[in-house]
């Protein structure tokens, strides 16, 4: 197990590189410098600033310097915001975005594997069709509609939570729904079908057979094989969550990294944008590597070598 | 130990009053820079107005020049100078609140200004100092900062020497640009001397808080020199970008103020019997054109360009698009500018008119449309700016029976894109700088001003504008300027404008506030009442 | 065949049923798939033969009518120009389906090709390609698709002048497609992974079948072995999964136009109509309205399908 962990987190060097190395050069073919201003500046100071900045150098020493610069943590200075770093930056918004994200994802597990585990419980039930339906609402609604009617109905009508902007644990609420309602429902749908599944095992009526408490078959046997499909998707789901809350930061004006992700690219502000897609990236690795132990703790078949 | 000096003085404030006045604002982007030789948006100006002093200030409803840090400036011809005299009450404010601070001084101004056209500082409204002597050899790094034509004389005057008189210098001098600098705190703390913990000002508001992206919040500077007179206490901005939520957030009374309601709602808030009453409309010192590259075929023949220009109903656009009560442009300079014609009430330019287009173009050898190639029209991405496109495309299609094609390009590789090698159409706006026709047709129009996208180039133009700039006598420069808008916008039409902004701005009923035409609003003059 | 009668006096036949047939059968019998597809097909139907079922152009309108409410001549209302909502959502059905289907196509043969070669020559191949695999799979796919959308729609410039060559036709082909083609291009290039990695799993799975061995033995070219054996048994499983991340598409197209990355107007889809109503949402509620009920009904749609298609394929009941 130890072993698979020490290769695995080797493994993201390799893939640091390559998604940084692809980053930086999709980022420079685009063109428009940051100087590019509606106000056109004298041609010598544009070469100033360019040269500041390390701009003119050839790409391969940009990218050189910039990795080297990033191995030890330092993730430049931001072009656009000059009284800034990006580790300051980052710093102020990632713990934002990875509230949002985190609180999104807790709704979207808290309410939707039990949704799930209840649907397969009572099959075929009033409860089961109507979930059902919700869940399947939840994955067709895109956020971009939901999140305004969530305010509209929340914010404006009913005066019960906060419209927009981030402070209090009250304007996590709206923002987190939103984002989380489309793993919600895959969560509800897929244990759900994986709770059915298991429970026409042997093990299951062996267990009945036994005279096994029906809760305990649930709970127990049930339950933990079902939820390694769930795991599957888990992974997937927090790297959705991150990256779905660029539209959802919009929507609510809440200061986080996703928001900024856009306007950066706008913005070209390249460090910031090298900087906020590798972290993206080692997380989502992070996060698979997460779902790979967790396979291994819930399954006692699966090992690793 | 700040915190609780600011707790202090706002008590006393309130103790005095009996009530903390606030102003909820709304900033919608997050200011990129709060250093005055750097800023170039509207919404660091905004911040900047209420932290930093200039040498004069505008009036919000006249426009006229008015005394700030300089009580009087006079000039002479002889030497082509200004000379300032400056206030000896002002004081910098820095985070330990030092009432008998450092003041404010001439050389402060001398410093402001030479920061402002290093060449380190690469500042992009540099070039509007250029008129001060040595500032452009400076800027471009071949002269030096003792050659710039500004001095401070002593401690309370300041000479500003120029390549010639420019009867319009004083509005500049209102201008953030020739606002003193604190010397101490910027080289003490370099790029990072705009954080709320570093900065040093002297105006009526200090930095009190900035999460960057999320709240700025400004307090009232007990040390400024008219500390007396401002009345709001604390100014909370949050930082909200979605134009809808912000309106939203105002409808919920989390705002006292929205100054861009969207268009879209115009309609609601027109009927509405409690947000009709709280909506205001202002002119604003900007301009909206459609830029048109006459190099590209079929746009370098003048009929098709004219036909294009007759064919935009711009009152419809206003009426049902854009629903502010913008005004129709046929010229350039907006109202409130020194050189505006009334283009409309003269008939100077292209009034709508589709008879006299379907005309011009059958003129130019395309009868109805018919053999007319599909011409480009290219606005930068932005829900607004397509939907302007849209309906004046479409009118076009309807109108002259050609074909046009929509496209967008987000906006730096827009302005990469009209720099390299500009679309046939292309949409482009200007806002003030300063109030004058300098800055509208010389700063942009000039062939050598890297503003002029459509790359006129005329020399009976330049040599228009370039002589309203040395001019003197305001009635001659008013008739230099009516000459250069009708050249441009009707002789030649280089570009065809379609309208002047203006502010559509919902206050709250207990904000008594003033209208700032140009610049950033003036808070330091609005009120509070009990609510 | 003869007709025999069991015991219990059913009729049967020992034809044997292929998969595929069963499957339908099935289908037939889930009633919520089988009305997800009629949707399906009423829309399919109409965005085909929009120009027949829709009561207006994309473009006539007129602008006084802006904003207008629902009405005899408007059943859905009228956009901010004027123009009739339903005829633009009828046609919009054409940009999201083509996103969807388009975008699944591209990723498919992608996917599918990826995942064949990978799968079937094995050994070092097979590790390089698949490591390429895992690599990309840890690029935030929002972040690249953002990525490519904007040196897409910079490098191709759309500035009228004629290109030759390449970037010429690429250029026009994109412009004649209103803006799409580097929509689906940037959604195919993002989203083939998944399916090369199942692909992939497959192909070794039936790599190792006696079938395949066999037709080794007997000296059948590798290619041969490859289209004839091989690719036959992987493909309906493949199709079955990358129907079923339509949706998905459709979503992403909705969220670019949204952003501003999509369609060039006036071509409507349904996110771009969302996001040019999505401003006026509090004070003009149709115009968001419509474009989001059409989304998410087809997505439901779509959805019950896919969930039919996949039981019906899959022997192992999962309802008594």
């Amino acid at each position: 197990m130890f072993q698979f962990i020490l290769r695995r987190m080797l493994w993201t060097i390799p893939v640091i590189f390559v998604v940084s190395a692809l980053t930086f050069v999709l980022m420079h073919s685009v063109p428009g410098s940051p100087f590019t201003r509606e106000r056109a500046l004298p041609a010598a100071i544009q070469k100033n600033l360019e040269a500041k900045y390390h701009l003119n150098d050839p790409l391969w020493k940009q990218y050189g310097d910039y990795m080297w610069a990033f191995i030890r943590l330092d993730f430049g200075p931001s072009i656009a915001y000059r009284a800034r770093t990006v580790n300051e930056i980052l710093a102020q918004q990632w713990p934002v975005t990875m509230t949002l994200g985190a609180v999104a994802f807790v709704f979207a597990a808290c309410i939707g594997i039990p949704l799930g585990i209840l649907s397969a419980v009572k099959q075929n039930t009033l409860i089961d069709h109507s979930s059902m339906v919700v869940a399947m609402l939840g994955v067709s609604i895109p956020s971009i509609a939901l999140g305004p009617f969530l305010i509209w109905i929340f914010a404006l009508k009913l005066k019960w939570l906060p419209v927009a902007t981030w402070g209090t644990p009250a304007h996590i609420i709206l923002p987190a729904l939103t984002l989380s309602t489309f793993y919600l429902s895959r969560f509800a749908r897929i244990t759900r079908a994986s709770m059915l599944q298991v429970t026409r095992e042997e093990y299951i009526v062996t267990a009945r057979a036994k005279g096994v408490r029906e809760s305990v078959v649930n709970l127990k046997h049930a339950f933990r094989n079902a939820l390694i499909p769930v795991t599957t998707i888990a992974g997937p789901a927090f790297a959705d969550i991150l990256t779905g809350s660029l539209v959802v930061e919009q929507i609510f004006g809440i200061p986080g990294i996703g928001k900024y992700y856009v306007t950066s690219i706008a913005n070209r502000d390249y460090p910031v944008i090298m900087a906020t897609t590798l972290i993206f990236a080692l997380l989502i690795i992070f996060m698979n590597l997460l779902v790979d132990i967790s396979y291994a703790l819930l399954d006692p078949r699966i090992r690793y070598t | 130990m700040w915190v609780l000096a600011l707790a202090v003085a706002l008590l006393a404030g309130v103790c005095a009053t009996g009530q903390a006045k606030t102003l909820y604002w709304n900033l919608g982007a997050e200011p990129p820079s709060l250093d005055p030789s750097l800023a170039t948006d509207t919404t660091s100006h905004l911040i900047l107005k209420q932290m930093f002093i200039s040498l004069c200030q505008f009036d919000d409803a006249t426009m006229a020049v008015l005394p700030d840090l300089a009580t009087s400036w006079e000039f002479d011809a002889a030497t082509v100078t200004w000379t300032f005299h400056l206030r000896n009450d002002v004081r910098w404010t820095q985070r330990n609140w030092t009432p008998s601070g450092m003041p404010v001084t001439a050389g402060d101004v001398e410093y402001g200004i030479k920061r402002l056209l290093a060449p380190e500082t690469a500042s992009e409204y540099a070039y509007v100092l250029y008129l001060i002597k040595g500032a452009e050899a400076y800027n471009t790094g071949v002269g030096s900062a003792d050659d710039v034509g500004v001095k401070a004389l002593d401690d309370y005057t300041v000479a500003i020497t120029l390549n010639f008189p420019a009867g319009y210098f004083p509005t500049m001098a209102a201008l953030w640009l020739c606002a003193p600098l604190p010397r101490q705190a910027i080289e003490a703390y370099g790029d990072k001397w705009t954080e709320p913990e570093n900065i040093v000002t002297n105006g009526p508001y200090v930095l009190g808080e900035w999460v960057h992206d999320a709240s700025l919040v400004l307090v009232k500077s007990p040390s400024y020199y008219d500390a007396n007179n401002v009345k709001i206490d604390e100014v909370r901005c949050t930082i909200v970008v979605e134009a809808s939520t912000v309106m939203a957030m105002y409808e919920s009374g989390v705002l006292d103020v929205d100054d861009n309601p969207p268009l879209e709602d115009m309609d609601r808030i027109k009927s509405d019997p409690v947000l009709s009453l709280e909506l205001a409309q202002a002119p604003r010192l900007c301009t909206y054109r459609y830029g048109l590259n006459a190099a590209k075929p079929p746009l370098d023949n003048i009929l098709v360009r004219k036909a294009l220009a007759s064919s935009v109903d711009r009152q419809s656009l206003i009426d049902y698009v854009l629903k502010g009560n913008q005004r129709p442009a046929q010229t350039w300079s907006p109202p409130g500018i020194f050189g505006y014609v009334d283009g409309v009430s003269l008939g100077i330019g292209y009034p709508y008119d589709p008879e006299a287009a379907k005309q011009y173009l059958a003129d130019a050898g395309y009868p109805g449309g018919v053999g007319f190639p599909e011409v480009t029209l290219m606005v930068n991405t932005s829900q607004g700016h397509q939907k302007i496109a849209q309906f004046i495309g479409q009118g076009w299609m309807d109108t002259l029976g050609i074909k046009i094609n929509i496209t967008n390009q987000e906006w730096g590789v827009y302005l990469a894109t009209c720099s390299a090698d500009a679309p046939q159409v292309f949409r482009m706006g200007w806002c003030a700088d300063y109030p004058d026709g300098n800055n509208w047709m010389n700063d942009v129009f000039h062939s050598g001003s890297g503003n002029n996208y459509e790359k006129y180039n005329s020399p009976a133009f330049d040599a228009l504008v370039e002589q309203a700039a040395v001019e003197t006598d305001p009635a001659v420069r008013l008739d230099l300027y009516k000459q250069a808008e009708i050249l441009i916008c009707e002789t030649d039409v280089a570009f065809i404008p379609i309208y002047f902004y203006t502010y559509n701005q919902l206050t709250k009923p207990y904000v008594v506030r003033t209208f700032a035409a140009i610049g950033g609003e003036s808070w330091k003059n609005w009120d509070i009442l009990d609510h | 065949m003869a007709r025999r009668k069991t015991q219990s006096g059913e009729q049967t036949s020992d034809k044997p049923r292929s998969l595929g047939r069963d499957a339908m059968h099935r289908l037939l019998k889930n009633r919520a798939a089988v009305a997800g597809g009629a949707i399906l097909l009423v829309i399919i139907l109409a965005a085909v033969f929009a120009d027949f079922v829709a009561p207006y152009s994309i473009t006539e309108g007129n602008i006084r009518n802006n904003y207008a409410g629902p009405s005899a001549a408007h059943p859905f209302g009228c956009d901010f120009m004027g123009r009739d909502m339903l005829s633009r959502l009828i046609y919009g059905a054409r940009i999201s389906l083509a996103a969807g289907l388009i975008g699944a196509l591209t990723a498919f043969v992608l996917g599918v090709t990826f995942g064949l070669i990978s799968g079937f020559f094995g050994g070092k191949t097979d590790n390089i390609m698949m490591r390429f695999v895992d690599i990309m799979y840890s690029f935030p796919t929002l972040l690249l698709i953002i990525l490519l959308m904007v040196f897409f729609k910079s490098s191709f410039s759309i500035s009228g002048v004629a290109e030759g060559g390449f970037r010429g036709a690429l250029s026009n082909i994109d412009r004649a497609m209103g803006g799409m083609f580097f929509i689906f291009l940037g959604i195919g290039l993002t989203s083939w992974l998944g399916m090369a990695r199942l692909v992939r799993g497959m192909v070794l799975s039936v790599r190792g079948k006696e079938y395949v061995e066999a037709a080794r033995a007997v000296g059948t070219p590798r290619s041969k072995i490859l289209l004839r054996h091989v690719l036959p048994n992987v493909l309906g499983p493949a199709i079955v999964a990358q129907a079923l991340q339509i949706p998905g598409f459709i979503l992403y197209e909705a969220f670019l136009s949204f952003i501003g990355l999509g369609v060039n107007p006036p071509t409507p889809s349904w996110g771009m109509m969302l996001s040019e109503g999505y401003v006026a949402m509090r004070s003009h509620f149709h115009l968001v309205l419509w474009p989001a009920l059409a989304i998410s009904i087809t997505l439901f749609a779509f959805n019950f399908l896919g969930d039919g298609v996949r039981d019906a394929f899959d022997p192992r009941q999962t309802r008594r």
